[in-house]
């Protein structure tokens, strides 16, 4: 084993107010000197955020042997915060992570603020950007894989869903027969054993790229490995930021997060990381 | 109900969420432990160890779900133990942890596939483990199941690949000693066997689990003569369930309230022995 692995340092840390308390893991700067930047880690919705997990964690150990405290954290009733997930809805999550910076702020207090998101955090960082104050404004969104069109997104967890019902009974040739029958939902209520309150489905279907058009912060970076949306990230930038403070990088790592066929595999891939580390100090843009 | 992050373990390298009920629900001294499935962190398939520790919170009985060394949030333990051997050892730290934590001197293990081996192997270790739910505890295969596995990959991945897949293994997919349950290994029969019963004699009682990704009714009652024998004895108190509308890993909300119905059931169920 590795003598950095010895070098890592997590603290469990609870927050937010007391109606919507949260539970998230800080992990200290060691052994290299802080470096005046933390960053936020802003999960996705669901099985995703499950997926997530694992690169998450790795992403933030490295990050903080490079001298970056990272708080990771889970939405007020997702994961393993306090809550129920049937009450889960975007303005409530959005303003979670305002919560969860105030708090890395406390710990860490940093000079620049890295916020970085993958899938449906992408949009939920997006809009809680527009509502950080002056003092505590986010330097830098890192949005992998955003979602850019809710209603699409939708659909495709809706397959993803009945795609893992069928994988679950593929012993089963009636069940099978039955489920692969059965139409996919305009609009499900649950996906991925997740379910998908009202508020949230409406907010869903009415949420668009455009939101990354709002954002409010110095620079923003897509990563993506879908060969058609670097157009479409590119035309999504806040009228008032200059263009070179868009940047998209293409990555071949092509990851389904939305799947319970994990196969056992650990979703950490080096691309990914080695990638946005230097993005969050500053190195690449 | 409350709860609590915890580090514990040697050298503080696990990280547990203990879940206890409101002092005045408080019920005896027992309590539940909820263990990872493969490599899904502490909170389980869907989120299903958080809506277990909360439901049997409300049945007044403490919790525990944590993260074995080296996975999910908790860090890697010092080197020198095989995988299955520092499980096991995690397992024990963390019933040490949950009865003085959550103050009780017994405790009732819930494992989903790995979990359930994790746990079956601390059960032999550790006396204060009185009750084990093993949720998809390996399959120990026939031809029927075998084949009906092979059927399963070729509606899966198509007829060409399955069948490039079946002539790569021909020498050994009827006679492998290994399961194809999650890609675990197992010991033989006889062995698994005789471990479970000498956890059943030393006085816990075990509930082995089936759900309906591994298994139809003719599988499930094949196991149950493997493990039980011809003739089911379960005064032994091993006790075996098929629950065909509940998936491997807990996939929809349907399948979720029917597990936290069962576990409500086995717990009052073990209180009562």
């Amino acid at each position: 084993m590795s003598r950095q692995m010895f070098q890592i340092s997590r603290e469990p840390v609870r927050f937010g107010p007391a109606d919507r308390q949260m539970v998230g893991m800080y992990h200290f700067p060691k052994p290299v000197a802080p470096q005046g930047i933390a960053a936020l880690l802003c999960n996705p919705f669901g099985q995703e955020a499950i997926r997530a997990q694992r690169i998450f964690t790795v992403l933030a150990d490295r990050l903080a042997r490079h001298g970056v405290p990272v708080l990771r954290f889970d939405y007020h009733g997702t994961g393993d915060s306090p809550g129920e997930c049937t009450l889960g809805e975007m303005t409530g999550w959005a303003s979670d992570i305002l919560a969860a910076q105030r708090k890395l702020d406390d710990l860490a207090q940093p000079v620049t603020r890295v916020w970085i998101s993958l899938r449906l955090g992408a949009l939920l960082a997006a809009a809680a950007s527009v509502a950080t104050p002056a003092s505590a404004h986010v330097d830098s969104l890192v949005l992998w894989e955003p979602v850019v069109d809710g209603k699409a997104y939708l659909q495709e967890l809706a397959r993803a869903d009945r795609d893992g019902r069928l994988g679950a009974y593929s012993m089963d040739s009636r069940k099978y027969a039955r489920l692969a029958s059965e139409p996919l939902p305009a609009v499900p209520d649950e996906v991925l054993g997740f379910p998908l309150p009202a508020a949230l489905r409406d907010q869903l279907l009415a949420a668009e790229g455009q939101a990354f058009s709002q954002a409010r912060c110095a620079r923003i970076t897509y990563i993506t490995s879908r060969s058609g949306d670097a157009d479409v990230l590119g035309r999504l930038r806040p009228v008032e930021m200059a263009e070179d403070a868009i940047s998209i990088h293409r990555v071949n790592t092509v990851i389904d997060w939305a799947t319970t066929d994990a196969g056992g595999s650990t979703i950490a891939p080096n691309e990914i990381v080695n990638l946005i580390i230097p993005i969050v100090l500053g190195g690449v843009r | 109900m409350k709860e609590r992050t915890l580090r514990f373990g040697p050298a503080g390298e696990m990280i547990g969420t203990l879940c206890v009920p409101d002092p005045g629900q408080r019920v005896g001294t027992v309590g539940l432990l909820l263990l990872n499935a493969g490599i899904i962190h502490r909170i389980g398939p869907h989120r299903i160890n958080v809506r277990l520790a909360r439901e049997v919170a409300t049945m007044g009985i403490p919790s525990l779900r944590f993260d074995l060394s080296g996975r999910g949030d908790s860090l890697p333990a010092a080197p020198g133990l095989r995988y299955d051997e520092q499980a096991a050892r995690d397992v024990c730290h963390a019933v040490a942890t949950l009865c003085s934590e959550g103050q009780c001197d017994r405790v009732i293990l819930f494992g989903i596939c790995s979990g359930a081996d994790n746990g079956f192997a601390a059960a032999m270790l550790e006396s204060r483990i009185a009750s084990l739910v093993m949720f998809d505890p390996p399959i120990f295969p026939n031809l029927r199941w075998r084949v009906r596995i092979w059927m399963s990959k070729f509606r899966k991945y198509g007829l060409r690949a399955g069948f490039a897949r079946l002539l790569a293994i021909r020498k050994t997919w009827v006679t492998e000693s290994k399961t194809d349950s999650y890609g675990r290994d197992v010991p033989p029969v006889p062995e698994y066997v005789a471990r479970l019963r000498s956890v059943a004699d030393r006085g816990a009682s075990i509930r082995l689990v089936y759900s309906g990704s591994t298994c139809d009714a003719t599988d499930y009652e094949a196991q149950r003569r493997i493990i039980l024998g011809a003739e089911p004895r379960e005064a032994e108190r091993i006790h075996t369930e098929f629950l065909p509308d509940i998936d491997h890993v807990v996939s929809t909300r349907e399948a979720q309230e029917l597990l936290l119905s069962r576990m409500r059931a086995w717990i009052s169920e073990f209180k009562g022995a």
